[in-house]
């Protein structure tokens, strides 16, 4: 008994000095980093509507300027300080036409670039061109395409929208035999001014 | 009865002179040893990045002066936004982002800090080790730890010139560098953060990787 606790003995005093000779001294250094991200950023902060509902009259826009000799038709437009504008065409005609001015400030904290504009008309065709008569209603942005904005800055623009000959009435009308209204979306990309291709 | 008598004395006689015959006169000499061990210690004695608005070292970072040509988020506390890794990069025409970094309080500790950060946006910070210890060490590893993102995904973190197996002698000084760079999967408007670590050990302790 007394030989193997003394065998036991020894055994720990070998493996405690087994730990001793393998132990090192060492020293780490830390970096921590914290990395924080910018915002991509924009919205609607004006927009000019040539022909707002009245009071007053507003007699319905041409093209080249002038104004047609009635006011007819209307176009509200709401949405300002978001990212969605809303327009609104009221008792549209063939031939009604409307120039909307608008402005969107980059509200985010890295430049951007304006990538693309994309036209989508969800229940219509867009027609080819002013008056081409080749779809029931013409839209045109402004092509600002490259076009930068730091942030705070702002750009301007426009679109134009021209109601064609091919127009069906009471679009929108609610009436069991009337078409839908015509409904489109306008999107302006923006990209950070560091990956916009071309 | 008496010869037994006598046989045991003489015996116990026996026995006492043995132990007589065998006290011996001694002396010791002494050995007195006192053992002081050295001291494995390092620490950060300089840092610096290459978009915190002030040229540090023109090999490294000339271009970090401050000024930009186009559009300024951050005016002197910040340059021109560094279009590479490495010493002096080629630069944007931009100040968007900024880097900065300290030495903490505990001089074993950096603090480096990216601030309105953007897919593709990097820096080099620079960073100098002294061995302040008396021993020499080698560097044993060197690991990169994201707390809230994977690396390389959102944000790639990675050292140079400082590497594994470096020796760094006593009093010895050496420079190396930390990369961080923003990838396109990163969030907007996101917090991420990150632990490196350079794990220096006494020079013969020092493992070579398989």
């Amino acid at each position: 008994m007394k030989k193997i606790g003394i065998i036991c003995l020894a055994l720990v005093l070998a493996v405690g000095s087994l730990g001793v000779g393998y132990a090192m001294w060492d020293k780490t250094l830390y970096i921590e980093g914290t990395v924080y991200t910018g915002e991509v950023n924009a919205v609607w902060t004006s927009a000019f509507n040539f022909d707002p509902p009245g009071p007053p009259v507003s007699y319905d826009p041409n093209l080249d300027g002038s104004r047609k000799d009635k006011d007819v038709g209307s176009t509200t437009v709401s949405g300002l300080d978001t990212q969605t504008l809303v327009v609104t065409i009221d008792n549209g005609y063939p031939s009604y036409f409307n120039d909307i001015q608008v402005e969107f400030t980059n509200t985010g904290t890295i430049p951007v670039k304006i990538q693309s504009i994309t036209i989508t008309a969800s229940n219509f065709t867009l027609a080819s061109a002013y008056g081409a008569n080749d779809g029931e209603v013409w839209i045109a942005f402004v092509d600002g395409i490259g076009t930068q904005l730091d942030p705070g800055d702002t750009a301007a623009s426009s679109f134009k929208i021209h109601v064609e000959q091919s127009a069906e009435q009471n679009a929108g009308g609610g009436g069991v035999e009337d078409p839908p209204a015509y409904t489109f979306t306008i999107e302006v990309l923006l990209v950070q001014w560091n990956e916009y291709t071309p | 009865m008496k010869k037994i008598a006598i046989l045991c004395l003489a015996l116990v006689m026996a026995l006492g002179s043995l132990g007589i015959g065998y006290a011996m006169w001694d002396k010791t000499l002494y050995i007195d040893g006192t053992v002081y061990t050295g001291e494995v210690d390092a620490k950060f004695i300089l840092a610096f990045t290459d978009d915190d608005g002030t040229v540090d070292d023109v090999d490294k970072d000339a271009g970090d002066d401050g000024t930009q040509a186009l559009y300024d988020h951050w005016g002197a506390a910040s340059s021109a936004d560094p279009l590479g890794p490495g010493p002096n990069p080629a630069r944007s025409d931009k100040d968007v982002g900024k880097c900065t970094v300290v030495i903490d309080a505990d001089p074993q500790v950096l603090i480096v800090t990216l601030s309105n950060a953007y897919p593709s946006y990097g820096n080099t910070i620079w960073y100098e080790i002294e061995n302040t210890g008396s021993i020499p060490v080698k560097v044993q590893d060197l690991s990169i730890d994201p707390d809230n993102f994977t690396l390389d995904v959102e944000v790639e973190v990675w050292f140079t010139d400082v590497h594994v197996g470096l020796q760094i002698d006593p009093g010895e000084v050496v420079q190396g560098d930390l990369v961080v760079h923003v990838l396109q999967d990163a969030d907007e408007d996101a917090t991420y953060t990150f632990t490196a670590e350079i794990y220096l050990v006494q020079w013969n302790e020092y493992e070579a990787p398989d």
